[in-house]
């Protein structure tokens, strides 16, 4: 079956159907929502919560991009979760992005060990500069840069105008350029890692 | 501020540098800023750094999941839902008087039905008829019974037939005597046609008779013939009668709730199915409430 024939057997209260959308999905959902909350657990949430408000609302769906509409959702669970945190702080993305078991895998068969442990230093700090960025622009580039979504695909999740996503979209990688030139000059030739 | 006024007097493009990248730009602006990033080493270098993040944000590495997200199927709904009972604050407190009060009544319920149980052989084997005949019908009490046993057992509606004693008095002279004389309605009676004891006249119950009641019965109308016999020998006759060797049949029509046993049994039985179900209830209340 196809996506249009799994969401329309999802309407019809297939939870087998949606489960195939959910395999489809979840790892690109879980990854925007860890990239925009920088936390696991809450990521984990933001999925879960994100999956069953799709599933009980799927019948409003009117078709068109399944994906938008999805990751929509996953928006708005993250937004709320960021809420929560902004009244309850806990703990920083900082902090999070400093937990080396937070973020980083073994190193691969073909990485040196110098390469594995500048990767995992340059994604902390990815990570940590993604943290710094307004949810807004935090959102605009992970969408784009990470997950590799259109513009006109960011502008139906975040329902506003390509224009606002171009912007947002240059805000966010400026700063985050002028982040990552502050760290250690990251960006400065032979220092990224041989992968 | 300084930097920006300065930059945009001096044309740079850095606000299209983002969507320069990503061919996101008309062909005239695209080829505006190829053109400007020749002549300008500032924008081109602010170019390749911002590629330069790019590039590593595409690059992130995936995270692994946690878990798999799939989502459980709900469980299938019982075919008896009793949720909503639970709901109300008052429903455990209501339930648990409901049970008390049940089981209270179930208790009087068979302690009644055993004491009558246990006075059941006493009264069967006490000399006053009248205490038997507190048990059953009146029908039989002021018909078939006296209609069957004589005129020694004068029925409670003998107000009319009591003044045509005197005249059968006249008539008949033994009465003069103080002899005891036959019904007229006794005399009536074919010799075939014996007067039956108490316990056959019973025989009448307003619930059909297992088939030892009816097997019993010959054995009960088996009593010598009294059809010339006088009603103070016939009834004198019915303690033998009672005592005969057929205690299994006559142990339940002679109980005095022999007549109500069926009514009796069934109110035990369906307060018990009540009270058991109020307790299950009152748990499963509990149960929910503890949730």
């Amino acid at each position: 079956m196809d996506e249009n024939e799994l969401v329309a057997a999802s309407q019809g209260g297939s939870v087998a159907a949606f489960n195939q959308l959910v395999v489809a999905y979840q790892e690109a959902v879980y990854n925007v929502a860890y990239r925009v909350l920088g936390d696991r657990e809450a990521a984990a949430d933001a999925t879960q919560e994100a999956f069953l408000s799709a599933y009980q609302g799927i019948k409003g769906f009117r078709g068109g991009s399944f994906r938008a509409w999805l990751f929509r959702i996953v928006t708005n669970a993250c937004y709320d979760l960021l809420r929560t945190r902004k009244r309850r702080p806990a703990v920083s993305l900082e902090e999070l992005a400093s937990n080396p078991s937070e973020m980083w895998s073994a190193p691969g068969e073909a990485e040196s060990p110098d390469d594995y442990v500048l990767r995992r230093e340059l994604n902390r700090e990815i990570q940590a500069g993604l943290g710094r960025l307004p949810p807004e622009q935090r959102l605009a580039v992970v969408l784009c840069d990470v997950q590799g979504f259109s513009y006109e695909e960011i502008a139906l999740v975040t329902r506003t105008s390509v224009g606002t996503v171009k912007s947002r979209l240059s805000r966010g990688r400026e700063h985050l350029r002028d982040y990552l030139l502050s760290r250690r000059e990251l960006l400065s030739p032979g220092k990224r890692p041989t992968r | 501020m300084g930097r920006l006024i300065g930059e945009i007097g001096q044309g740079h493009k850095r606000g299209q540098l983002s969507a320069y990248i990503d061919n996101q730009l008309s062909p005239a602006e695209m080829e505006e800023v190829r053109r400007h990033l020749e002549q300008c080493p500032a924008c081109a270098e602010e170019l390749r750094t911002l590629r330069e993040a790019v590039m590593l944000l595409r690059e992130l590495p995936s995270v692994p999941l946690p878990r798999s997200f799939t989502l459980v199927e709900p469980a299938r709904r019982p075919l008896l839902d009793l949720r909503w009972l639970f709901r109300p604050r008052w429903a455990y407190p209501a339930l648990q008087y409901a049970t008390v009060i049940s089981g209270f009544l179930l208790v009087v319920l068979l302690s009644g039905d055993l004491s009558v149980q246990f006075a059941a052989p006493r009264a069967a084997m006490a000399p006053s008829p009248p205490a038997e005949q507190g048990f059953l019908p009146s029908k039989e009490i002021s018909g078939e019974a006296h209609d069957l046993a004589g005129p020694s057992a004068p029925p409670p509606t003998f107000g009319a037939k009591g003044a045509e004693a005197p005249e059968g008095a006249l008539v008949a002279p033994a009465v003069t005597t103080g002899e005891p004389e036959p019904h007229p309605k006794a005399v009536s009676t074919p010799p075939a046609t014996p007067p039956l004891p108490l316990a056959a006249a019973r025989a009448p119950t307003p619930m059909p008779l297992p088939s030892p009641w009816s097997a019993g019965m010959p054995a009960a109308t088996a009593t010598p013939p009294a059809s010339a016999t006088p009603p103070a020998l016939a009834r004198a006759e019915r303690g033998p009668a009672v005592a005969a060797p057929t205690p299994s049949v006559r142990a339940l029509p002679e109980g005095p709730s022999a007549l109500n046993l069926p009514l009796w049994r069934g109110l035990e039985l369906g307060l018990g199915a009540v009270f058991f179900a109020l307790l299950a209830l009152t748990f499963a209340a509990r149960g929910a409430s503890r949730k």
